[in-house]
């Protein structure tokens, strides 16, 4: 009985004090890492856990499985775990929910332009890694990982928007050299469609994170934020609704396939459709280069490979896909095992070895150059043209309020090229409009 | 002696749940609240009074004008026919026998399903492409829709999903009020010659009249508050047309983090929930006195 | 006669109407469950298999890893269930049949939960769960839901129906509270009991919402999530055949218990005052 009652207090009190710590606290001090499950003393083993965007059954997650494997050989003190979280929005949300928790990973892969919104706790990366390293990363892949003169992001599975063609039904109608310009572009498409038989020259998904569209729009002249970072500009002079009708006309006259018709995941669609033969190119992630080669030609045909279609001479494309960071709040020796990571990922072979295995683009200098890279390009002449593509990288969004803003974009960019098209005009005015208010109310 | 006195009081017997509803629902409303009326960012530690500008915000977001919109159309739409539809057939199926009893049973099992299922379940159904409903819509000669795909109808999906889940549990609750009326009312009626219209406008109708404000009240509530299926089946989508005030919450704090704005949708979300609760609860008992 | 048989025959095509509103798409699931990969994606669709496939079930058995969930749901389900008996039948209890100060104030208090929903609180309870370290365990996913509103809400609803001259009897022979709930208020009011336990059994069972927000990884997620895990991340195709097989699994327990219980049901509800819809709120 007397125990019962000494419980019953003990939970008054700890009620109590609980709802008082509650109301005391207040997120002030910065998010820590979780390191409760990592208290490794003197000479044990230092735990990493490193959240990549990819599941584990992807090829990314099946490389990192296997480098993370080596890596923990020649480094015996470090036990690396890596987990795939299933997209970039995924890993850019649970991080949010993390911080808010106090329980960070020690490392992740963010979509570059997220550095705009975790680089408060982030960790400035030059300490943990020797300069030598950083100098043999690509320039043009590692400049959205700096903010001023830190660097706090490097490479990682990197990529840009290519054109992906069938090259079998290609040939077959004569056509020898992907379209280089929207205009051609279109007339290709007219040109390989066969509308009796419900095949379309193109289709189009815009990216769940409008990575198409906003490549496509600094291909036009366009950008989504003025240089100040603060102004929404990317239907200035009614350029996004220029570049959206271009598209919706072509869907229009039955020459582009749009995914935003079907149930299904719009990438997936979209691919299908190209791999089927019911469509004939599409735009896409060079990181997918391999996985689309090897459905192709499954389905008999042979895929190719080509630079964004530009206005005139002058390409510009978004480069995109993941950069790793480490977070600040990590324990010391976490942050340094990390960085050896880093430095490990980085060498030629693991580099190499990764472009080579999914098309992303090779992230250091040296690893573009190695032997077996070059093997792997000899095979693929037209790969190059990705490569080259690199130097047409234009700069993007760094703001961190780009996730929201582009939520509202895709979701006009959709209703464009559904079946009940939205004027374009109209949709773009009004997503530039709700953005500019998500920018003003939370300035960066 | 005194020890035991306090174990003997009522206190100690309502102690655990009072301690429970304090720290889990109590202190995260209390933090909601606050939290409201201030700029929370857990990523660069901000955290600042801001008065009322997530209110502010929120009232000029179209957004979050459109779901409020959508879930009072969306409340009004499920009530006025998952309950209807519940009290026909639970006037259908009163009464005992093997096919009744069947029958009631199978209504009711939409009820026992997880969301998760019949969302995936009707996602299938609805497939513009392959789906069966565009199939049986052919069968009478009309033309196919694209369900949850098209900004026009896909608020329209969702309730038809969300009136297919609940009414079976309406008619069961309805059935259990049905069997608890004497019989004698009825027996009296039918030696008064009564139709069966007067006997259900004058016996039926009144006894039930609490059971049908309960469930009036519960049904508003709950498709006010519908989640799920939203979630996993249009994401408020297309362009925001099946959003609702509770996916609309989730979407802002949990996947944009914008806390401040969440917790004034969520606290808009409370204030209208009483104000639904406090005038069913009044029409109640205006109802009780004409019994 | 002719007006007997024609209101026959529109009995009998109520009756088919309403079977095959409810169960025609339940008949369904159970349909395309067993279709091949092909059949589930044709115009116009297949209403049967033609020939059954039931290595849909095993494909799904083994990518939902369906023992660890199902135990998962299992254990979440029944340590709710216990925490509820433990937790709300004595407060019930104690609002029904004794007198003390601040009663309706605590009794307003008690049933707070029953306007506020889960959904405008969820944040908060995950930041409060992560400063406990419950992310990710059995305790954070189940000791929040030992209160619930709606269970002490329909018990005391019922307790004040059982006549005082009994508890007065047990009093005189001088039992204490716990044993008058163990031997009389229990046993009397078990049918409404049984009732609210279903209930939350179904919520529990069902619910994705919380183990959606209180969970991170696979610890101790339930069913729900399983099947969540069937739909495709990362851009792959949706398998509507494998889907409707997991669907049909994670189904299976509660149709055996809802079939079990359906008397129970039915005459808690009639004894009892009522229940709400279990899908909202945080409590049932």
């Amino acid at each position: 009985m007397r125990k019962s009652f000494v419980l019953l207090t003990a939970v008054i009190i700890l009620a109590l004090s609980f709802l008082a710590w509650r109301f005391s606290k207040s997120p002030d001090s910065a998010p820590v890492v979780d390191s409760s499950a990592e208290t490794g003393r003197d000479g044990e083993t230092v735990e990493v856990l490193f959240w990549n965007v990819f599941a584990d059954d992807t090829s990314t997650g099946e490389f990192l499985a296997r480098a993370s494997e080596a890596f923990m050989k020649e480094n015996p003190g470090v036990k690396i775990t890596v987990n795939g979280q299933g997209g970039y929005d995924a890993i850019a949300e649970r991080l949010e929910a993390a911080a808010a928790a106090g329980n960070l990973p020690t490392m992740a892969v963010i979509e570059e332009t997220f550095l705009g919104r975790f680089h408060p706790i982030v960790a400035e990366l030059s300490r943990y890694l020797p300069d030598a390293v950083i100098e043999n990363y690509q320039p043009g892949l590692l400049a959205s990982g700096y903010i001023g003169d830190g660097l706090y992001a490097v490479p990682f599975n990197r990529s840009m928007p290519v054109l992906f063609y069938n090259k079998t039904k290609f040939e077959a109608a004569g056509i020898n050299s992907p379209p280089a310009t929207w205009d051609e572009f279109r007339e290709t498409a007219e040109a390989m469609s066969d509308r009796e038989n419900g095949v379309r020259g193109a289709a189009l998904c815009w990216d769940t994170d409008a990575w198409i569209f906003e490549s496509v729009l600094y291909s036009w002249g366009g950008d989504i934020l003025d240089e100040t970072n603060k102004k929404v500009v990317f239907n200035d002079g009614g350029k996004a609704a220029e570049t959206v009708r271009f598209f919706q006309e072509m869907e229009e006259n039955g020459t582009l396939f749009s995914p935003y018709n079907h149930q299904e995941d719009p990438w997936i669609t979209v691919a299908t459709e190209v791999l089927q033969g019911r469509a004939c190119m599409m735009l896409g992630s060079n990181g997918m280069y391999s996985l689309y080669s090897q459905w192709m030609a499954d389905a008999g045909y042979e895929l190719g490979i080509a630079m964004q279609p530009s206005f005139g001479d002058t390409p510009s494309v978004a480069t995109g896909a993941g950069n790793i960071v480490v977070f600040g709040g990590a324990r010391e020796e976490q942050k340094a095992a990390a960085g050896k990571f880093l430095e490990f990922l980085a060498r030629d072979e693991y580099a190499g070895e990764y472009a080579a295995l999914t098309g992303y683009l090779p992230v250091t200098k040296t690893a573009a150059n190695s032997e077996k890279l070059r093997a792997w390009l000899s095979e693929k002449p037209e790969y190059q043209a990705v490569i080259e593509q690199m130097m047409y990288a234009h700069r993007r969004p760094f703001t961190k309020n780009w996730k929201n803003m582009y939520g509202v974009i895709v979701e006009e960019l959709e209703a464009c090229l559904s079946d009940k098209r939205a004027d374009a005009a109209e949709a773009m005015e009004s997503a530039a409009a709700a953005c500019q208010k998500i920018m003003d109310e939370n300035p960066d | 002696m005194k020890i035991s006195a306090v174990l003997r009081s009522p206190y100690a017997l309502i102690l655990p749940a009072i301690a429970l509803c304090l720290i889990f629902s109590v202190a995260p409303t209390a933090m909601s609240v606050r939290d409201s009326f201030r700029s929370v960012d857990y990523v660069s530690g901000a955290d600042k009074f801001i008065g009322l500008a997530n209110y502010r915000s929120i009232f000029t977001d179209d957004v979050f004008l459109r779901a409020f919109k959508n879930s009072v159309l969306f409340m009004f739409g499920v009530t006025a026919f998952s309950v209807p539809f519940g009290v026909a057939a639970a006037l259908f199926l009163d009464k005992n026998g093997f096919i009744r009893n069947f029958t009631q049973s199978v209504i009711f099992t939409p009820h026992i399903v997880s969301f998760i299922a019949v969302a995936t379940l009707w996602m299938f159904m609805m497939d513009p492409r392959y789906g069966i409903l565009n199939y049986i819509l052919g069968l009478l000669g009309l033309p196919p829709l694209r369900w949850l795909m098209d900004s026009s109808t896909s608020l329209l999906s969702l309730a038809i999903v969300a009136v297919w889940k609940t009414t079976g549990f309406n008619a069961l609750i309805v059935i259990a009020a049905l069997q608890k009326i004497p019989a004698e009312l009825y027996e009296s009626a039918r030696l008064d010659r009564s139709t069966p219209a007067r006997t259900f406008f004058h016996i039926t109708l009144p006894t039930l009249s609490p059971i049908l404000v309960f469930l009036v009240t519960a049904s508003m509530i709950s498709a006010f508050g519908t989640f799920d299926i939203v979630k996993f089946m249009t994401e408020g989508g297309p362009r925001n047309s099946s959003n609702l005030m509770v996916y609309w919450i989730y979407r802002t704090g949990f996947l944009h983090f914008q806390i401040g704005r969440a917790m004034a949708g969520a606290v808009i979300l409370i204030l209208f929930l009483a104000v639904v609760s406090a005038v069913n609860l009044a029409l109640a008992g205006r109802r009780a006195h004409y019994q | 006669m002719s007006g007997g048989l024609s209101r026959a025959a529109l009995r009998a095509a109520g009756f088919a109407v309403l079977i095959m509103i409810f169960a025609g798409p339940m008949f369904f699931m159970l349909s395309a469950s067993f279709m091949s990969r092909y059949e589930v994606n044709i115009t116009p669709p297949a209403l049967m298999p033609s020939e059954f496939h039931p290595e849909n079930y095993a494909e799904a058995w083994e990518r939902m890893n369906f023992v660890h969930y199902l135990r998962n749901s299992l254990l979440s389900t029944f340590i709710t269930i216990a925490g509820q008996l433990l937790v709300c039948v004595p407060c019930a209890y104690a609002f029904a049949k004794k007198q003390f100060r601040f009663k309706k104030t605590l009794y307003c208090l008690v049933l707070f939960d029953l306007i506020v929903p889960a959904q405008a609180i969820f944040l908060q309870m995950y930041i409060l769960e992560s400063g406990l370290g419950w992310i990710n365990t059995m305790r954070g996913l189940t000791a929040p839901f030992f209160y619930s509103a709606f269970t002490i809400f329909s018990l005391v609803q019922y307790f004040k129906t059982i006549p005082d001259e009994i508890l007065d009897a047990a009093r005189l022979d001088r039992c204490s509270d716990v044993q008058v709930i163990a031997r009389i208020m229990a046993p009397m009011a078990s049918p409404i009991i049984i009732t609210a336990m279903i209930f939350t059994f179904v919520y529990k069972w069902n619910d994705y919402f919380w183990t959606s927000i209180l969970t991170t990884d696979e610890t101790v997620r339930t069913l729900p999530m399983a099947i969540q895990n069937l739909m495709p991340v990362d851009h792959a195709a949706r398998e509507w055949h494998v889907i409707m097989a997991g669907n049909v699994m994670a189904l299976a327990p509660m149709l055996a218990v809802y079939i079990l219980a359906n008397r129970a049901i039915k005459s808690g509800l009639i004894y009892g005052s009522g229940g709400r819809r279990a899908v909202s709120g945080k409590s049932v």
